[in-house]
């Protein structure tokens, strides 16, 4: 296979807790990949072990392979060690950090942090063809080069958010993993960032791994899809596909529980109960107990497999053409 | 409660900002309101204002159309009107068990000890939490979802006629948010609330509120039925809160020119219509004349917006197209 | 993080043992030391300047009196100067910085600058110039430690001030119509508690450590025995040069043990505060 970024099997313990448990995921040159789920699912950890940033308490195994263009060999980024991954990191495959905002260094200078990420991977860059390079790069997240010259807390939200993606391109990477982008952004701050990562998208060839617990956004920037609960993915395929045809029970209730402008109004009734903890998972499909549709061979782990063509669902059910109504899932309030 | 022309400004910098410029409202007794605006327009600090929390510069706010004024009135409507708060990891004090917590109100406005116990157990009941589970335990032993809970519990028990909800899922998990509207909307029906709900999220505002006001900037800027304003928006800027929206559904991908620029500064208000500087429909007077809520359709829906003021376009209604942009 | 209440920190880690073992013991001698004590301490024999023997087992100091009756009895000084100290210092920083803290305005100009002050003195040479001022006795002692270390506990709490005053929760209060008094009680200090807590067993080490400063400076109260003033008589009767160690070992390892373990409680209590702190918000 040829895939920019393979990741097979990833699993990431905390004392032998799982936190992330076998997961697969396959993402192509230019292609938007949508890591979808809650808080607490492991689609951050997901993501800080393709970069292999996670904290020393957790231990990370499984295989995962970059391939990005121009470059002969496949990096294998399991067998990396720390040195190794310098390279790797930011050149091939760089992050968008939760809380940008805050990750932006106050006493530093914005272009000199362009810069610095710059220099580390290209240490023989000329002072004016890196400045040249960071006014391009501002100019591409749609700020001015004058305002490089600032400092973190002089711009606003939405600014800095752009900085912090201008500080993701800086060494023209082929993947960029954005962790929640938009979440702490007002509904018009995040339409920007959103149209900005689509013309990033296309302008630069750029393969995008979006994560966001807001469903909305990924539909509308991502080609395909991967819902994770409790440390698996439970769900994946082409946003078309799962958005208009869920084949697995979490996502079809998270769907039904989003308030969509234009359609019904009033609430479906909601998920009870609340994800499981990583000490104390469930007897086989870790959704079972909040599944309105769990019956006794539930108590069997679902494997995920392709139930329609090019969608799979972990879900002994599936592949389904209908859902049927129980007393959970009427809608309990309507206005 | 009725909200007459209220202004709040606080110093920052040594400049006088503006946080609320002019606002008039009315909450209808047992109706879901809706106060939609992007951070910074002032709608937190209209709530802050409701309740005499923060002092209003100008303007007068009325419950029961008698104005509150003076030390009586307040007692009066902080005994009547409660409120929710956004940040759940944030709202209670984690040095309180529940118990202390839900008890607090009770406490502050003098109700008698006799009567204690059965309100907080009863208030507790009702947000789904079990008294005998949870009166002794500590905030930090609680999730977001149950942090919130109580913190509605603690805002039920003095049984008040309205609850002003500041942002109160924005920071919960899309399944547990669920959850607590539930709670919420199932405790307006059962008690005859009325809900004040400020939000961000315009999708939440249609599916729950029955009448919506949208602000920018400190003021009113468009208000109206749910589903009118939000389908049918009289203002440009409803118009691109709506299309901003992310929408989870197949196909929506097909992208609108997302609104420019910033929310302004409220220390440096834009001249004329406040909105005209971003304004995708501005024309020649915008930045003269500042709009007053006009009629956008003549069954109640405003909009302060110059395309509705027939004197100026010549016809009613939406029809402006003078629309002189870059 | 995993939650430790004070209890496991201080039973269950090898610094809340030793801690708490050394502090008890002293404390123990404050209270009974003259008891315990073999000989009087201020019995002038003469043997003077002995080394340690069965009869005298830290020796003796320069007028014949035992060393380990007056290293007994001198603990109790310096627990009391310690603690009493902290107390005073605990008690100023924490008023002024929950006032400035909470109510800013006039009372923040006016307290913040009186703070920093304060704070920036050199504070032995101010203890220096207040004790010779003042006729030297321990309530002067305890009073002028505490007037030079208050700043400190000041700026923390008014710093923790600020950030709970913007808490939903005593903004929940206020729209209840609850008054400062009871917001303060009620929501505030809870709250500052553990920090002023934690802060204050610090500067029970640095009242510790200024009093035997003081003592050596020759500044400490005459009439009482003190590890400080055994340091002084020792240095001042020439013990170094007569390598007379019994006279000066002993007391300095005591104040130096005393200090540690007071410091080590202080941390682990900074320990408690902290991590919970953090995780309110997490």
């Amino acid at each position: 296979m040829s895939s920019l970024l393979e990741v097979s099997e990833l699993r990431v313990e905390h004392q032998s807790r799982p936190i992330v448990d076998g997961v697969d995921l396959v993402l192509e040159r230019g292609e938007a990949l949508g890591l979808a789920g809650e808080s607490g699912c492991g689609k951050t950890t997901t993501a800080l072990s393709v970069m292999k940033l996670l904290p020393s308490a957790l231990t990370q195994s499984g295989t995962i392979t970059l391939r990005p263009p121009g470059v002969d060999e496949p990096i294998n980024i399991g067998k990396r060690t720390e040195a190794g991954m310098q390279r790797v990191r930011w050149r091939h495959v760089s992050l968008v950090f939760q809380g940008a905002m805050n990750s932006l260094d106050p006493v530093q200078r914005l272009d000199a942090q362009i810069a610095e990420a710059i220099r580390l991977h290209e240490p023989r860059a000329g002072a004016k063809e890196v400045r040249e390079r960071i006014a391009e790069l501002l100019k591409t997240v749609g700020l001015t080069a004058d305002l490089g010259r600032r400092y973190a807390h002089q711009l606003s939200g939405g600014q800095r958010q752009r900085v912090m993606i201008a500080l993701a391109l800086a060494c023209r990477p082929s993947v960029v993993i954005a962790d929640e982008p938009t979440t702490a952004l007002d509904v018009v701050m995040q339409a920007q960032v959103l149209e900005l990562l689509e013309r990033l998208r296309e302008q630069l060839g750029l393969a995008l791994i979006l994560i966001s617990h807001d469903l909305g956004v990924l539909a509308e920037t991502c080609d395909r899809i991967a819902v994770m609960y409790a440390g698996r993915i439970v769900e994946t395929g082409p946003v078309s596909s799962v958005f208009e045809d869920p084949q697995h029970p979490y996502t079809k209730r998270l769907l039904d529980s989003l308030p969509v402008i234009g359609g019904a109004r009033g609430l479906a009734a909601p998920i009870p109960g609340g994800p499981p903890d990583p000490g104390d998972l469930p007897a086989g499909c870790r959704f079972r107990p909040r599944c309105p549709y769990a019956a006794e061979k539930c108590l069997q782990d679902p494997p995920l497999r392709e139930v329609r063509p090019g969608q799979a669902a972990a879900c002994h059910f599936a592949p389904w053409s209908e859902w049927p109504q129980t007393a959970a899932t009427e809608a309990r309030v309507s206005r | 409660m009725e909200v007459r022309d209220l202004a709040v400004q606080f110093r920052a910098r040594g400049r006088v900002c503006r946080a609320l410029d002019g606002v008039s409202l009315e909450w209808k007794r047992g109706e879901i309101l809706g106060v939609v605006g992007e951070s910074g327009c002032g709608k937190s600090t209209l709530a802050r204002a409701m309740l005499g929390v923060v002092d209003s510069a100008a303007g007068e706010v009325a419950l029961d159309d008698r104005p509150v004024n003076g030390k009586a009135s307040l007692g009066e409507l902080r005994r009547r009107v409660q409120m929710i708060f956004q940040d759940p990891y944030q709202t209670l004090n984690p040095r309180q068990r529940v118990e202390a917590i839900v008890t607090e109100p009770l406490v502050v406005q003098g109700v008698a000890r006799g009567e204690h116990d059965e309100r907080v157990r009863s208030a507790l009941g009702d947000v789904g939490l079990e008294p005998e589970r949870y009166l002794t335990r500590y905030p930090h032993q609680l999730s977001g979802g149950q942090r919130q809970r109580v913190a509605i519990a603690a805002a039920l028990v003095l049984e008040p006629e309205g609850l002003i909800c500041d942002e109160p899922v924005s920071m919960l998990d899309a399944s547990v948010r669920a959850q607590i509207l539930t709670v919420l909307v199932e405790l307006q029906r059962r008690r005859e609330l009325a809900l004040l709900f400020i939000t961000h999220d315009l999708s939440l505002a249609w599916s729950l509120c029955d009448r919506i006001a949208v602000m920018y900037l400190g003021r009113i800027v468009e208000q109206g039925s749910a589903v009118d304003v939000i389908e049918r928006p009289g203002h440009p800027y409803t118009q691109a809160l709506v299309t901003a929206v992310p929408v989870p559904e197949a196909g929506g991908r097909e992208r609108r020119e997302a609104l420019t620029g910033e929310l302004p500064d409220a220390t440096d208000i834009p001249s004329g219509c406040r909105f005209h500087p971003r304004c995708p429909k501005r024309f020649e007077p915008c930045d003269r004349v500042d709009p007053p809520l006009l009629d956008a359709d003549g069954r109640g829906q405003l909009a302060a917006c110059l395309l509705h003021d027939s004197t100026l376009t010549g016809a009613e209604g939406r029809a402006g197209t003078g629309a002189v942009n870059e | 993080m995993t939650e430790r209440d004070p209890r496991t920190l201080l039973l269950h880690t090898w610094r809340g043992r030793f801690g708490l073992a050394v502090l008890g013991l002293f404390l123990f001698l404050a209270l009974f030391g003259n008891l315990i004590a073999p000989d009087d301490p201020n019995a002038s024999s003469l043997d003077v300047l002995a080394p340690p023997s069965t009869e005298h087992w830290f020796g003796t100091t320069e007028s014949g009196a035992d060393v380990f009756s007056q290293v007994l009895v001198g603990a109790r000084v310096s627990i009391v100067v310690g603690f009493a100290a902290a107390i005073i210092s605990a008690l100023l920083g924490a008023s002024v910085g929950l006032a400035s803290g909470y109510f800013g305005g006039w009372t923040d100009r006016v307290l913040d600058p009186l703070e920093n002050w304060f704070l920036v003195i050199p504070t032995l040479p101010l203890m220096i110039v207040l004790a010779r001022l003042l006729d030297p006795s321990l309530g002067v002692l305890i009073v002028v430690i505490g007037l030079t270390s208050w700043a400190g506990t000041g700026r923390i709490v008014r710093a923790q001030v600020l950030t709970l005053r913007e808490r939903a929760f005593v903004e929940r209060a206020r729209a209840l119509g609850a008054g400062d008094g009871y917001i303060i009680k009620t929501h505030i200090l809870p709250n500052t508690l553990p920090l002023i807590f934690a802060n204050t067993v610090l500067i029970v080490a640095v009242a510790i450590l200024s009093e035997a400063a003081l003592a050596f400076l020759g500044l400490g109260d005459p009439t009482r025995i003190s590890w400080g003033t055994m340091l002084e008589s020792a240095f001042s009767a020439g013990a170094p040069s007569a390598e007379a160690w019994w006279y000066v070992i002993p007391p300095g390892l005591c104040i130096t043990t005393l200090v540690l373990a007071v410091a080590m409680i202080g941390y682990l209590f900074e320990e408690y505060v902290n991590p919970r702190l953090m995780e309110e918000r997490a």
